[in-house]
């Protein structure tokens, strides 16, 4: 074992896990904000809305995440952060629209009715009745949600993005030191999982 | 490690420890003495890639086939084992030769100062060259490969390097495979690919539009073993120069990687090889 070795490694490894957290949160408000939009679309009526909105979750969550970023860039030309981040977004609003559909079929439909007999405008049943149950609702899976973004943050280093995961591969591949490598993108990564938990429980005090 | 012995440490850091104690256990099964193991065994476990043709490929049965497949052969011949071929990968190679699941890794790996605190080399046994490939059209010299020209080579690979010492502030794009890299290439993401020169005709080949261009480097690769285990290591040093006494080394170069020896692997004088013209 030779952990110095990662030590004289540290800035390639900070720089690794500053874009890991930049991609990662960035990727997270746009599949939340993303996820939210149109899970909220899904859950109103009408005809063709809620089908448009299935297509899109069927689409993006069917398509393997490599494939979405693979077209981004090889295909459409774009820049590797930009395809990286359009990947990312895509690929987990589609997984958290689906949340949040569920998340007000969960709600008994007679609270919305209630509300509504009692003078209350749509808008105001929506942010004041609808909304916060179903954030108290996903919640939890919401969080494995973001945890699977920060994770699924390391396949951009396949067009080249020097992340965390690519940063602790290039000791490996100059060293060999493949052990004290995976160890320390492992214990990286777990502890920006387990900030996005406590984050969370943060956040749940906020919606209960 | 007194971190693991210590009391009253919440379960978390247990899990945290979890690989270092998988990597001690890992470590204890390499045999300190190789040769002796082969030889009890009555196998040699020969790392061997299976992505790097001519070095190392399979054929259309998953047969290993190429230089380092033909080469661990004739050093079980030698001793009179069997050969047992175990896939390495550029990531995976000194993980297994340091968890005793190969014995020796017979393929394009160039020795490095680096690279030497983790394992030993034998002596330079393959002399390649670093190229470009590039589109038909383009210029094969690598000078004319700096910004805003941008170079793509796979993570980890030292071409890289011998480009930076043409073109120091080369603008590199790194992916995990040459697939990936060709690609980009032909989809103009990237204006050139640097790679070893036994291996580009595998993807020119296959490409029209594209084509190597002047080689800049000349790259050894050496056979890695685990650290300290000198008969081991100079049995195969020995072992490979007495193939090239006899003809055997220089016919099988030629016939797998396509090209005579340009060095001297023997000379009567000195163990380690005279480097220069073959002639």
């Amino acid at each position: 074992m030779q952990w110095g070795l990662i030590w004289s490694y540290r800035d390639a490894l900070w720089r690794g896990l500053a874009l890991t957290l930049e991609l990662s949160a960035v990727s997270i408000i746009g599949s939340f904000v993303v996820g939210v939009g149109v899970g909220c679309l899904g859950a109103t009526g009408g005809f063709l809305l809620p089908r448009l909105v299935r297509l899109y979750t069927e689409l993006l969550r069917n398509l393997p995440l490599v494939v979405k970023l693979f077209f981004l860039y090889f295909v459409l030309g774009m820049d590797a952060i930009a395809a990286g981040l359009i990947a990312l977004i895509t690929h987990q609003s589609a997984y958290i629209a689906d949340l949040v559909t569920a998340g007000f079929r969960a709600v008994p439909r007679e609270q919305a009715e209630g509300a509504w007999a009692s003078g209350l405008t749509g808008p105001q049943v929506f942010r004041h009745v609808l909304m916060p149950q179903v954030l108290r609702v996903i919640r939890p899976p919401l969080t494995s949600q973001f945890i699977e973004v920060v994770k699924n943050s390391a396949t951009v280093m396949l067009i080249g993005v020097q992340e965390l995961t690519f940063e602790t591969q290039r000791i490996e591949t100059e060293t060999f030191r493949g052990f004290e490598a995976a160890s320390t993108a492992t214990i990286l990564y777990l502890l920006v999982s387990l900030g996005i938990v406590l984050l969370m429980q943060r956040a749940g005090r906020l919606v209960r | 490690m007194p971190m693991l012995s210590r009391r009253g440490l919440a379960s978390a850091s247990a899990l945290l420890s979890a690989p270092f104690i998988l990597t001690r256990a890992a470590r204890a099964d390499a045999p300190a003495d190789t040769l002796a193991k082969i030889k009890s065994a009555g196998k040699l476990l020969a790392g061997v890639r299976f992505d790097f043709p001519p070095v190392g490929t399979v054929d259309a049965s998953g047969k290993p086939i190429g230089f380092g497949a033909e080469l661990a052969k004739l050093f079980a011949q030698k001793l009179g084992v069997e050969v047992e071929y175990v896939q390495v990968t550029s990531s995976n190679r000194f993980v297994l030769l340091q968890n005793g699941g190969i014995d020796a890794d017979i393929g394009p790996t160039t020795p490095t100062v680096k690279r030497e605190e983790v394992v030993d080399f034998s002596i330079p046994y393959v002399w390649d060259t670093v190229v470009l490939i590039v589109k038909k059209d383009a210029s094969g010299d690598v000078k004319a490969y700096a910004p805003p020209r941008h170079v793509a080579t796979t993570q980890g690979s030292l071409t890289a390097d011998y480009v930076k010492e043409q073109v120091p502030n080369a603008d590199f794009v790194y992916f995990q495979e040459y697939p990936d890299a060709i690609s980009a290439l032909l989809s103009g993401r990237v204006d050139a690919v640097s790679t070893n020169g036994f291996t580009a005709p595998s993807f020119t080949a296959r490409s029209p539009e594209l084509k190597a261009g002047v080689p800049f480097f000349r790259d050894p690769w050496a056979i890695s073993v685990r650290p300290d285990d000198s008969k081991w290591r100079h049995f195969l040093n020995v072992t490979m120069q007495e193939l090239w006494l006899k003809g055997t080394y220089q016919e099988l170069y030629q016939r797998t990687l396509g090209a005579a020896p340009d060095f001297h692997m023997w000379s009567e004088f000195r163990l380690q090889p005279g480097i220069g013209a073959s002639s």
